[in-house]
């Protein structure tokens, strides 16, 4: 799955750790989402699209 | 050095209590196994003792794998707890792999098969190898 998570990310000026403090998840996973290494849940995926305020196919599309 | 390590593997709070209580267990197991060496060299010379004491370093091992799966159950930071899990597939695979050969050894060869505390080294080298591995990963793939 390719995502825009990096891209979103660096729009906002936000660092990994940030991301990562608002999603309450560790700063290793945002960075695995963004490279491709790790697809996230549906509930983390849900949370990722709330906090930019995009529905989740705007972030997440299939490869 | 430990406290290094321990920040750079993970911050989560569960991973951080996870880690806290395996430095606990090992200082014990460490303590237990030096106790029971002395008890069995100078004292182990009735059965019950040795029974005793052969079983009671166990159990702060057995310790740290309930605790591993406490662990599993508490981590709610859904990577980490993938990349957890496939350390110790690893880990399992790997002592798994060398029971079956060290039972045909023993079935088909007669042979002696593996010494006492080999296959748990096993485990624990294949864990820990492939933890360092997704360390290594986790770093060179990281942009920040």
């Amino acid at each position: 799955m390719n995502n825009r998570l990096k891209d979103l990310r660096a729009e906002r000026g936000w660092s990994q750790a940030f991301l990562a403090e608002k999603l309450e998840v560790s700063r290793q996973s945002v960075n695995a989402i963004e490279t491709g290494r790790y697809d996230p849940s549906l509930p983390l995926a849900f949370k990722i699209a709330k906090l930019f305020g995009m529905p989740i196919e705007a972030i997440f599309r299939e490869e | 050095m430990l406290r290094w390590w321990m920040g750079r593997c993970s911050a989560t709070p569960a991973a951080k209590r996870y880690q806290r209580s395996v430095v606990q267990f090992l200082v014990a197991y460490a303590v237990v196994l030096l106790c029971a060496s002395w008890f069995v060299k100078h004292d182990g010379h009735e059965r019950f003792f040795l029974y005793f004491w052969s079983v009671i370093p166990a159990v702060p091992i057995i310790g740290i794998i309930v605790r591993m799966g406490r662990y599993l159950s508490e981590e709610t930071d859904e990577f980490l707890k993938l990349q957890k899990m496939h350390a110790l597939l690893v880990g399992l695979g790997a002592l798994l792999g060398a029971l079956v050969v060290d039972d045909f050894l023993r079935a088909f060869a007669h042979a002696q098969g593996f010494g006492p505390f080999v296959l748990f080294t096993i485990f624990a080298v294949a864990n820990g190898l492939a933890q360092l591995v997704q360390y290594l990963m986790n770093r060179t793939q990281s942009d920040e």
